[in-house]
């Protein structure tokens, strides 16, 4: 297939700054410096603190599916007895650290995880819960909980300042947890200089992520799925600072000159729901480029930052950032949340990805889509697939659903994309 | 993979002959009439004691009449349609040894299709014949891996007795039904299949583990240009890595025996021994490991039995069609 | 006494039409508790009565229209139950969030039947850390409040002390009726039992416990009955009603169920509420001293303890537990339960069910399970 894509020079520095993240991870665990596995939002800002470095196991994951070794993972879990139909990030964490066979340090990604001498546990579901506390016991290692209670749409203001004085008391005792276990006190300075760094990040992704709202969209938005990483890897770091500030110039850059992410007319603009399929990021970018079509806009780039912190009112504004943001709330805010960027980015049709494995942005999709489409009028696919495991995935059939779907958009006429029939 | 063992209905040498002694009727307790088996034996030898092994499964009926060797032993298929054939293998069992049904002391059914067997005097299922059918061949046996039409299962022995077994989820992954399918996508039969996977270059990468999507993932490389002996090596690899998966569950150790229908590809057992890193015993004829534990299985219950001094009571078995219970 | 256990399987398996009968004849209030963990006796008190939402093997295509199909049987059942419009006549409907997906069905469901009564429990995980009777307390707090106002009733240290007597009484009662099961397993089938548990999740437990007694006194004087069996702990159906067939289908193998850990079985009624302190505070002692489960941790006691202990006391044979299919919390413990209980020598079987009955690969597997512990087909 012709290329038909523009590439990001920031793409070729992707690997070079998540390559140093873990070569440090590595030397720091080997000079005996503390290493911490953390999952879903946990404060790895407060660890920081500490001088603890730590590592995001959901973030480690999509590595694996990128490098295209989850599913050999998940194989390696189901050979312990965990069911295919569990959440693929974690069994494709379990098989990188206690598969079986056991996967060698050569064909993990960065050599695999060095050993942690803590865990930490914020999560998305409270299904993994136990997981921690059965690792725990399994590495002979401490674990910290930190309850993520669901803002339910019904909650009143009452219950919610609850929610989140319960969120920071926690947070205080994790401190306070931390001092004994390290031995040294916790440095606030240090706390609030990282909550610093990780609202300058903040700021600096949601705006990468808004430019896309521009026409032509100087990137994909399933390009910025893989532009997250270094997200996941520097939180509360000045390196994400630099990383989306040298991002969003080279975007500014193609915004000033109106130069779209595909060589070439951007005729459909396309919303992309749920999370991304890993292990087929740039298949995507180029199928649907071939029809003229980008992805600009999805909801999950904004499940990660939060402007809003405050390094003057560190712990406030952080248990704010774990429990406001849209993965943790009810499906009205979900709906509301979701129709505001469709309408935001002037999007044509919506791709529902169904993530096979992932019930907690699964749940609630359907009507998702089903007030999207009352709102807005807009056609859709629905595609089936997966996170990280490739065997819910097929080929030929999103394919085959993608050509139907540009099919339908084509004979729709008007659309909000460039091209001679576009109302611009 | 039907036709293939259709064609090979196997015709086996008759090893040894027993003149068979008829049974002893007796009174019944409720009007059915019973027989009993105990009479003869007491004046006659223990080899002359005929048991039958009826491993029914989805597609194959398998049967090995036995006294103190295998008489004789004949693989024929379960009825694809109504799956009412059973008996007619049977029938042709009884032929080949020259035997009537009543010369038959005792049956014991096994396989997906035990249920309902009017012939039968007692169902077991195939895990544990086939442990007790593999241990009598390899007695150095741990690990046994039987892949068969519907599902494959691993079993973990110790001290000749199942320790622990695992079963595959309600799939066809991993299955001689997979094997089948794509078979058949492929337009090959089974051993060329094998054959050609021997001229691989590479192992052609097929992740998906649902029948279906497995399909049209290989339809899809076909067209793609990649050779079909890669995908037939990346197919087999497949296969062997879901059923190894179970298998490891139970913790693999030697000695490893593959049994089942899909023991008789040499592709599969080649990925098996890849996976595994040394060779896995295969039986000379895996299809019967199941109907040869169950014959085994029921002779050692009537001896049992009989030394106990037990009656070992017969209700009038019918050599009737099979009914399944789904 | 066969009389009688219909009595209770007709109340458990005709689940809802004998309540808009009753609620017509007395006039009484209708409280749905989504399974599980509801502090059923603060409702009691509040003089409504309290019913536990048992789902349906039925109703599953309604509810497929709006949530994906994978999610677990219970929640796609009372889902599909409340879009038919079967619980209509529940006067409210408390959710706790206990597990993901109750937690994402709660807004689901009441996005598509607004205007009802909810209340949405918000309970911890953590058994352990230093806040987690307060937050309890607190969630138990706010539901007493919102019932107050529902039922127009102030709930009342004494009214609630004479509920959790009720409960306990109940409970006392069960306990009784296991242990001549254990004394006598092949009294009653397992069937027998998961009706005779779940009716009273379904009426008055003062009603139960007057049939439940009538039952004792029966089943007390019975004759012992020999069986020969392979003797079974079953466990699992975490929070949902087992599957009839497949209690059948364990006997028919030639098991008798001797005991459980079933959620609509011991697992329900097993922990007493603690009458001699305040009885709120001892409702929050129920939740956290509960029985082990997977969507808790740190717990003071492993559920594979747990269970070991189960199977010694009751000198059982082996444990079939049970995963609802999709059933998460239980599915990422299943390896740990299966390696622990295996290394503490009690012989175990790990089995997913979708509700589809009794498959014959359900079959296969507990029959050769039964034939490693030497049962009636075993050697």
């Amino acid at each position: 297939m012709e290329t038909k894509i523009r590439p990001l020079k920031m793409t070729e520095k992707l690997m070079g700054f998540v390559g140093k993240y873990w070569q440090d991870l590595w030397e720091n665990h080997r000079a005996g410096k503390l290493v911490a596995w953390c999952s879903g939002v946990s404060p790895h800002e407060i660890l920081k603190g500490f001088g603890i470095s730590s590592v995001y196991l959901e973030g480690y994951g999509g590595f694996c599916s990128v490098a295209g070794i989850s599913t050999d993972l998940c194989n390696r879990a189901e050979a312990l007895g965990y069911s295919p139909d569990l959440c693929s990030l974690i069994r494709n964490f379990i098989g990188a650290t206690r598969g079986t066979p056991a996967p060698g340090p050569e064909m993990l990604p960065f050599g695999g995880l060095p050993k942690p001498d803590l865990l930490v546990c914020m999560p998305y579901c409270p299904g993994i819960y136990k997981i921690w506390e059965r690792y725990s016991r399994y590495l002979g290692v401490p674990l910290v909980v930190i309850e993520r209670p669901r803002l339910h749409d019904a909650l009143g203001k009452e219950e919610i300042n609850r929610i989140m004085r319960d969120t920071i008391s926690e947070l205080q005792e994790m401190i306070t947890f931390l001092e004994a276990f390290t031995g040294r006190r916790f440095d606030y300075d240090r706390l609030s200089q990282s909550i610093a760094y990780e609202q300058e990040a903040s700021k600096l992704w949601w705006d990468v992520v808004g430019m896309c709202r521009n026409i032509p969209a100087p990137m994909s938005i399933l390009d910025a799925f893989s532009h997250l990483f270094p997200f996941h890897c520097y939180r509360g770091e000045p390196e994400a600072v630099t990383y989306y500030r040298e991002l969003k110039s080279e975007l500014d850059e193609r915004v000033a000159n109106n130069i779209g992410s595909t060589i070439g007319l951007e005729k459909y603009r396309l919303y992309w729901d749920n999370l991304p399929i890993f292990f087929r990021i740039p298949e995507h970018i180029q199928k649907f480029a071939s029809y003229g079509a980008v992805p600009v806009a999805a909801t999950f780039p904004f499940y990660f930052g939060f402007p809003e912190l405050d390094p003057e009112r560190p712990l406030e504004s952080f248990a704010k950032y774990s429990l406001f943001t849209p993965a943790n709330v009810g499906l009205q805010a979900r709906i509301d949340f979701t129709t505001k960027v469709v309408g935001d980015y002037s999007i044509d049709g919506l791709v529902m990805q169904r993530s096979r494995t992932c019930l907690v942005v699964n749940m609630g999709q359907d009507d998702i889509l089903k007030e999207l489409t009352k709102k807005t009028g807009l056609p859709s696919v629905v595609i089936e697939g997966d996170v990280c495991d490739s065997r819910f995935y097929s080929d030929s059939e999103v394919n085959s659903k993608i050509d139907t779907f540009m099919e339908i958009l084509a004979r729709q006429g008007q659309r909000k994309g460039q091209g001679d029939d576009c109302g611009l | 993979m039907t036709k293939e063992m259709e064609a090979e209905f196997s015709q086996n040498e008759i090893k040894t002959f027993a003149k068979p002694v008829r049974f002893v009727k007796e009174a019944s307790l409720d009007g059915a009439e019973i027989h009993s088996i105990t009479g003869y034996l007491k004046e006659k030898k223990e080899m002359d004691l005929i048991v039958a092994g009826v491993d029914i499964g989805s597609t194959m009926t398998k049967i090995v009449l036995m006294n103190t060797n295998i008489i004789t032993s004949v693989i024929g298929p379960t009825g694809a349609e109504h799956r009412q054939l059973a008996n007619k293998v049977m029938e042709q069992a009884l032929v080949q040894a020259g035997l009537s049904f009543e010369d038959v002391a005792y049956v014991l059914a096994t396989g997906y299709g035990r249920i309902n067997v009017p012939f039968a005097d007692r169902q077991v299922t195939e895990i544990t014949c086939h442990a007790r059918g593999i241990q009598s061949l390899f007695p150095t046996a741990r690990t046994i891996i039987e892949i068969g039409g519907q599902d494959s299962k691993a079993i973990k022995l110790e001290g000749g007795k199942v320790l622990n077994f695992a079963m595959n989820d309600q799939c066809a992954a991993g299955t001689g039904r997979f094997l089948e399918v794509i078979a058949d996508a492929l337009e090959l039969s089974l051993s060329e299949m094998s054959q050609i996977s021997r001229k691989a270059k590479k192992k052609e990468e097929i992740s998906n583990i649902c029948t279906v999507f497995a399909e049209q993932e290989i339809i899809s490389r076909l067209s793609e240009g990649v050779v079909v002996e890669d995908i037939v090596a990346g197919l087999f690899a497949a296969i062997s890595r879901q059923v190894f998966k179970l298998a490891e569950r139970l913790k693999i150790e030697k000695d490893v025996v593959i049994t089942g229908g899909g023991a008789k590809s040499t592709g599969l057992i080649k990925a098996f021994e890849d996976k595994l890193g040394f060779t896995p015993l295969v039986p000379e004829e895996p299809l019967l490991t199941g109907a040869m534990g169950a014959a085994i299985l029921g002779r050692e219950q009537v001896l049992k039995s009989l030394e106990k001094g037990k009656l070992i009571r017969r209700r009038e078995q019918r050599l009737e069609k099979v009914t399944f219970y789904e | 006494m066969d009389k009688l256990l219909n009595k209770f399987a007709s109340i458990a398996v005709n689940l809802y039409p004998r309540l808009i009968q009753w609620k017509k004849e007395t006039g009484k209030k209708i409280i749905g508790c989504f399974p599980m963990y509801i502090p059923e006796e603060i409702i009691h008190a509040s003089g409504m009565l309290p019913i536990t939402l048992l789902g349906s093997d039925d109703e599953l295509t309604l509810a497929d229209q709006y949530v994906h199909p994978y999610i677990c049987q219970l929640v796609r059942g009372n889902f599909g139950l409340s879009l038919k419009g079967e619980l209509d006549f529940l006067d409210g409907i408390i959710f706790s969030d206990f597990c993901l997906t109750v937690q994402m069905i709660s807004d689901i469901w009441i996005y598509h039947k607004p205007g009802g009564f909810y209340h949405q429990l918000i309970l911890p995980k953590n058994m352990s850390a230093s806040h987690t009777k307060r937050y309890i307390l607190q969630q138990f707090n706010g539901l007493k409040k919102t019932l107050e106002k529902l039922s127009g009733r102030d709930i009342s240290e004494s009214s609630l002390k004479k509920s959790i007597s009720i409960y306990n009484e109940n409970r006392k009662l069960l306990h009784r009726l296991y242990q001549v099961r254990r004394a006598n397993p092949c009294l009653f089938r397992a069937r027998d039992m998961a009706t005779v548990v779940a009716a009273g999740m379904l009426m008055f437990k003062e009603e139960h416990n007057m049939l439940l007694s009538e039952l004792l006194y029966h089943a007390s004087k019975a004759i012992p009955l020999s069986d020969g069996k392979v003797r079974l702990i079953l466990s699992g159906y975490l929070c949902d009603m087992p599957e009839l067939d497949v209690l059948d289908l364990l006997e028919e193998l030639g098991a008798v169920v001797i005991d459980d850990d079933l959620y609509v079985g011991r697992r329900y009624f097993h922990t007493l509420t603690d009458e001699s302190i305040n009885p709120m505070e001892a409702l929050v002692e129920r939740f956290v001293e509960d029985v082990p489960c997977p969507t808790k941790l740190n717990q003071k006691r492993d559920w594979a303890d747990y269970l070991s202990d189960l199977v010694k006391e009751a000198k059982a044979d082996g444990l079939v537990s049970v995963a609802l299919k999709y059933c998460e919390a239980h599915q990422y413990d299943f390896p740990v339960l299966d390696t622990s209980l295996s290394q503490g020598g009690v012989p175990n079987l790990m089995i997913e069910s979708s509700h589809r009955g009794a498959t014959g690969q359900l079959r296969t597997r507990i029959q050769a399970f039964l034939e490693t512990l030497g049962g009636r087909d075993g050697n």
